[in-house]
């Protein structure tokens, strides 16, 4: 019992394979079958990015999509959401920088009585007047809570601190106060009017169908949806000129901290390596940043690293809480362990980094809802399903010294610093604090 | 297929030491959950040395006589799978999900902290792992507003003796006095493989699983299991306590709290059918009364099952902007006492059915949550089996089940009410 086992071969594994149909309409269905998963996960991705809202009514996608499940057209009100709950099943939806996504979870059993139900919440949403308001309202009161909790104020002013002010993608992206003021329920109709539709659209459906034909229910529900043909604008992210800040909390017992830069999409051939090294720096329990900031020295509870990919570009963040008094310290030591030249990685590294990030895909990817859910992440890039086992093998060939250089020619030596935290770090950090900005 | 018809393949079987294994075959993705659930939470402390299960955990990832600190974790994640453990009332759990081929690493790691962990365990890890712990209380809790509520509400409704009074992260001062000879003592009295339950769900057979449980835990010494002392439940509250809060919140809020009986009691199902007609989603009782005429920005209401003497009810509501929480604590228990008077309509009821199902079908449907409810089923309700039938009996609970239920336990005179008021530094 003193000798640990060996790690055997792995059976090969491949992302599940999708039948993709195209409607007549242009919306894409991808139906993937997954034998012992009774409870259906569904997805629809609108090609919708936010530069469709116009300046100074920012929160309008945001407000039209959660109010799409108060009601319909043929079934007003809360009649419609409950027939649609009776069923099993449950809606829910959000919106990123890049797209709507909207989708159901529900047992098989409930399939053919809720599909035509959520099709209806997508195509023909009431979007009543007092819907519309309730939403703006609490889309405000989110606002106020973003405001007092440190670590989510960080996370919504991390964009913004490395992304021109002229792209849509420094700001929120459900909208900020001033703007919510500007929207009306007749904006919330007409902005549902002129950007849903098929066109560019994703339908995922997963799971164990138990002889349902989803296709054919997919095809029932959506295949007459008719949409606006307007090709969206997507943004290249445009950088912002990059500091240090601090947003003062007087009397917080942490600081929450996140360390910036702009990165680059999955389309960029150095995308595996420099995931992989993103990985080193912060993805694992065992990272260059863990093991030093919280195994050795105990001053965060964990702290991570992780790469973003948008459309066309991306960020990277460090992000971790830190206690008041060692958060001057905790920033050099994060910032030295992001110079990469200093000390290259090495062929261990990067095989544990590999072997984690392919290895870990049978796992991550049980579930209907988490084949579901990449399916459609990778559908809002422009890409498909086929990718996950096309970034594997790539990811499997990555060598140390392509990770090393990756990570040295895409992060910068001036990151965005952002400290969320007490003022009296304004001294160690070297940067005056300033006031919590409105959102 | 009737979903309320799925029944997973169970195997049971017992090691000589009183290890219990739990295997689920499951061949759907070459992935195997091993899940240990220890029969010891934050409720077998003592009153002077809250948070020592939790710290406790910590430190079981620090390295045994033949891992190094970290490398649990480490060696895991290399191999592909993910790894963790928490701390609750009533258990702690240490799960890892890994490739086939990494479960025999898996329940040797497993194995070597449970049968050596005090050869290794130092003050050096333990001043380490209690920093890493006052920063995980300070992020999660103490720097969050409405963070501390459940600390709240546990404390607002059990007395201060009452292994359920305290929160498992410990207060701060009782982090600092933790001992090593603290540690050591609780890792004797509770780390015994008569204690755990060691589930394995997934790409492994019966055979296979136990006889990889043998050569790994095989060895461990026998030890007699300890009883807990049994509680009695508590009766209701009367007399609607009350508390009130000033704090750096960004509206005022109202948070009623019930007492419940405890697992397995059988009006548990029914209650939580209940609380999901009160306040589970946007077609609940709550959410229509409170959200939908703007007295509430948010509003729910839930049961959280414990094993002893008593489980909690929360039902909560933060005020919408300007709206006074006597106000909304008022329109909250109108709807509330419209529901225990008049019952759900059968509609109600059977909604409440159908997305219990899908919830909890969900649930399974991941290998390693799975794994994780095998474990509990095995120890909080006497046979791993309770996974596959409680979907039959949540769908058995009738709309008399679930007033007579209610009633007895839910009535808002029985309510005790913690209410956060934002204070002017805010």
């Amino acid at each position: 019992m003193t000798t640990r086992p060996r790690i055997g071969r792995q059976r090969a594994w491949s992302f599940p394979t999708a039948t993709e149909h195209l409607l007549d309409n242009g919306l894409r269905v991808w139906v993937f079958d997954l034998p012992g998963q009774y409870v259906i996960s569904t997805g629809l991705a609108l090609d919708l990015p936010l530069t469709a809202e116009s300046s100074g009514s920012e929160g309008i996608a945001h407000v039209t999509a959660h109010a799409l499940d108060e009601g319909t057209i043929a079934h007003p009100g809360s009649w419609f959401t409950e027939q649609l709950e009776n069923t099993g099943a449950v809606i829910g939806g959000g919106i990123t920088q890049l797209a709507t996504h909207i989708g159901i979870d529900v047992p098989v059993t409930g399939l053919t009585a809720a599909f035509p139900l959520f099709a209806e919440a997508i195509r023909t949403p009431e979007l009543a007047d007092d819907d519309v308001m309730r939403h703006v309202g609490l889309r405000r009161a989110e606002i106020q809570q973003i405001m007092a909790n440190s670590s989510q104020l960080a996370g919504a002013l991390t964009l913004g601190s490395i992304v021109d002010a002229d792209c849509r993608a420094s700001r929120p992206a459900g909208g900020m106060t001033a703007t919510l003021e500007t929207i009306t329920p007749d904006l919330a109709r007409s902005f549902h009017a002129e950007h849903y539709g098929p066109a560019g659209a994703t339908l995922v459906v997963a799971g164990d169908f138990a002889g349902v034909d989803p296709a054919a229910v997919a095809a029932d529900a959506f295949g007459d949806w008719s949409g606006p043909a307007t090709a969206p604008r997507h943004e290249s992210l445009r950088s912002a000129p990059r500091r240090r800040r601090l947003i003062s909390r007087p009397g917080a017992v942490q600081a929450d901290l996140r360390i910036v830069a702009p990165a680059i999409d999955r389309t960029d051939p150095r995308w595996p390596a420099f995931q992989v090294a993103c990985s080193i720096i912060g993805g694992t329990f065992q990272s260059r940043l863990n093991t030093q900031l919280r195994e050795r020295r105990g001053y965060t509870y964990g702290v991570y690293m992780s790469a973003s990919p948008l459309r066309s570009r991306g960020f990277a963040t460090v992000a971790g809480s830190f206690r008041t008094d060692v958060v001057p310290a905790a920033v050099d030591e994060a910032l030295s362990l992001l110079d990469v030249a200093a000390r290259p990685f090495t062929a261990r590294e990067v095989s544990r980094a590999v072997s984690y990030l392919t290895r870990t895909a049978p796992l991550r990817y049980a579930t209907a809802t988490g084949v579901a859910q990449q399916a459609l992440t990778l559908a809002t890039m422009g890409l498909d399903w086929r990718q996950v086992d096309a970034l594997s093998a790539k990811l499997a060939a990555v060598t140390a010294e392509q990770a090393t250089a990756a990570f040295i020619d895409i992060w910068p030596e001036d990151p965005a610093v952002l400290v969320v935290g007490d003022p009296s770090l304004s001294d160690g950090l070297g940067v005056d604090a300033e006031p919590t900005p409105s959102l | 297929m009737q979903p309320s018809l799925i029944t997973y393949p169970l195997h049971e079987r017992r090691l000589e030491n009183g290890l219990r294994v739990v295997v689920n075959p499951d061949s759907s993705v070459p992935v195997v959950a091993v899940n240990l659930w220890y029969d010891v939470g934050s409720s077998d402390e003592t009153h002077d040395r809250t948070g020592l299960a939790h710290l406790f955990e910590h430190l079981m990832f620090q390295g045994s006589a033949h891992v190094k600190s970290g490398d649990h974790l480490g060696l895991i994640q290399a191999a592909g799978g993910s790894v963790n453990g928490t701390t609750s009332y009533d258990r702690t759990n240490f799960f890892e999900a890994v490739p086939k081929p990494a479960l025999r690493m898996a329940m040797w790691l497993e194995a070597d902290r449970l049968g050596t962990l005090l050869e290794t365990v130092d003050q050096a890890s333990l001043d380490n792992q209690r920093d890493v712990v006052k920063e995980e209380k300070r992020q999660r809790y103490d720097n969050v507003p409405y963070g501390d509520v459940w600390h709240r509400l546990l404390a607002f409704s059990f007395p201060d003796d009452h292994p359920y009074a305290h929160p498992t992260i410990g207060s701060m001062e009782h982090l600092d006095a933790a001992t090593l000879t603290d540690i050591r003592a609780f890792f004797r009295a509770h780390y015994r493989a008569s204690r755990a339950v060691l589930t394995l769900a997934g790409d492994v057979t019966p055979d296979e699983g136990f006889r990889l449980a043998e050569q790994y835990f095989g060895h461990l010494p026998e030890q007699p299991g300890r009883r807990r002392p049994t509680l009695e439940t508590l009766p209701p509250h009367v007399g609607i306590p009350r508390r009130d809060v000033q704090a750096a919140v960004p509206r005022d809020a109202v948070y009623a709290t019930w007492r419940l009986p405890a697992i397995p009691h059988p009006d548990l199902e029914a209650l939580g059918l209940a609380t999901s007609v009160l306040g589970d989603g946007i077609t609940s009782r709550l959410h229509q009364a409170l959200v939908r005429t703007e007295l509430a920005e948010g509003a729910g209401a839930f049961t959280m099952s414990l094993a002893r003497g008593n489980s909690v009810a929360v039902a909560s509501a933060r005020c919408w902007e300007g709206v006074a929480p006597e106000d909304l604590e008022a329109a909250l228990v109108a709807a509330w006492q419209q529901f225990v008077d008049e019952g759900p309509t059968d509609e109600e009821h059977e909604r409440a059915q159908a997305q219990f199902a899908r919830e909890w079908l969900s649930e399974l449907a991941a290998l390693d949550q799975r794994a994780d409810r095998l474990g509990q089923a095995a120890t909080l309700y006497g046979s791993p089996d309770w996974v596959n039938q409680r979907l039959r009996t949540v769908m058995a609970v009738t709309r008399d089940d679930l007033v007579d239920a209610t009633r007895r336990w839910l009535a808002p005179e029985h309510r005790a009410v913690l209410t956060y008021r934002t204070s002017e530094a805010s």
